[in-house]
């Protein structure tokens, strides 16, 4: 267990030095991707859905996202594209392409279908987190506003 | 005058953050807040995965920008640097010159990077690392680096500037076939996370990201073409791979061996 958040840090943080984040920001996306890699499998050995294991673990790397894209300035895309990587359906997908190889097509389809269904609930997941945050600042900010006329 | 200096300002940075990954509401925040600051009344802003349209008025006078994206790339550190210009120009702590002489350099940076050995390195032990966690044993933790390290050569190697969708093909496929050498010369155990790893950081996974959000946020038609641009990556990865394993279960082992 140790060992595996080791190298989901590892594979978060390495993908990120390919994709060229900025130096300040390498181990963040590591710690982003171990995060997110945690929530997903710890949910899954809970007996949790995969699907809703999927958005929990894009909503957990968003928000880190958000939180370390406040502290550090960057924006949020730097610590998301490499944060994700671990968590991507990868497996999934290589089986459906063997299924197909294999000519078992319907096996194939099904596997494609949940690999493109796993990474979309991930992605929406992520996707939530700023919306949620926006609609936070802007309920702070007109009761703010509304206290200050008051 | 300075309604042109700030049209190009705009649209290159514009440029720089779309060629490199940034999703489209970034980049029509950015262009809407350098207009606004250079004094555009009316800014109207249309953003593609190819293309960005701009629109204002100054002075009277309407000004058009029409900026063709040809080629897309990830590098995080360019849109993080744009981002900073354009928020301190915004508030107005840079001029319109130093602004557009930043961007114009950066942008000049871009071409001259290239592959370096660092990055090939790192992506070698993130796919080292991924196949590993992926359940893969110690033992192959070599071959993927050694297969990761190829294909990034062979698909890096710019002298082929192969069409963006028939790298990604030659990236499965020799994915397939280095693991599927490897396995035989008896490096490794499992030969699907091996070809796993080594292609996991090449996953269409920003593209699918940016979707979604462009989704959300109502870009529909930006949220479409990204979701086929995945969608396309994904199967030109999987078809490399799967001609990589047909071609050797089929033939190739019975001609190397």
């Amino acid at each position: 267990m140790l060992l595996n958040m080791f190298l989901s840090f590892l594979t978060a943080m390495f993908t990120g030095v390919t994709l060229r984040t900025p130096p300040s920001a390498w181990i963040p996306v590591g710690f982003t991707g171990m995060l997110g890699w945690m929530a997903i499998q710890g949910l899954i050995g809970l007996k949790i859905p995969e699907l809703v294991a999927a958005v929990s673990g894009g909503i957990v790397v968003g928000a880190f996202a958000e939180i370390m894209a406040r502290i550090q300035k960057h924006p949020v895309t730097v610590y998301i594209v490499s944060g994700i990587i671990p968590l991507v359906p990868g497996t999934t997908a290589y089986n459906s392409m063997l299924s197909f190889l294999n000519k078992q097509f319907i096996d194939g389809l099904f596997l494609a279908f949940k690999a493109f269904l796993l990474a979309s609930y991930l992605a929406a997941g992520l996707a939530i987190v700023p919306l949620i945050v926006r609609y936070i600042r802007a309920l702070f900010s007109s009761s703010h506003r509304k206290a200050m006329d008051n | 005058m300075s309604g042109y200096q700030a049209m190009k300002f705009a649209s290159r940075a514009g440029e720089l953050l779309l060629r490199n990954g940034a999703e489209t509401s970034r980049v029509e925040d950015t262009i809407t807040r350098i207009c606004t600051q250079a004094g555009f009344s009316d800014t109207d802003v249309l953003v593609f995965p190819t293309g960005i349209f701009i629109n204002g008025i100054i002075n009277g006078k309407i000004l058009t920008k029409v900026r063709r994206i040809h080629t897309r790339d990830t590098n995080l550190t360019i849109i993080s640097r744009v981002n900073d210009i354009s928020r301190k120009y915004a508030s107005g702590k840079i001029s319109l010159e130093e602004g557009l002489k930043k961007v114009s350099d950066l942008r000049l940076d871009t071409s001259a990077e290239r592959e370096s050995l660092w990055i090939l390195l790192a992506g070698a032990l993130a796919s080292g690392a991924a196949t590993v966690l992926l359940g893969g044993s110690w033992s192959d933790f070599v071959p993927a680096l050694i297969a990761t390290a190829l294909v990034r050569i062979v698909i890096g190697a710019a002298a082929f500037n192969l069409a963006y969708l028939l790298q990604l093909y030659a990236a499965g496929l020799f994915a397939g076939l280095i693991g599927n050498l490897f396995i035989n010369w008896g490096f490794g155990v499992h030969l699907d996370k091996i070809i796993v790893g080594a292609l996991l950081p090449l996953v269409p996974g920003v593209a699918l990201t940016n979707a979604v959000r462009d989704f959300i946020t109502g870009d529909l038609l930006s949220g479409t073409l990204r979701l086929v641009e995945a969608l396309l990556v994904a199967a030109a990865l999987a078809g490399g791979v799967g001609f990589a394993l047909a071609l050797y279960g089929g033939y190739l082992k019975n001609l190397i061996f």
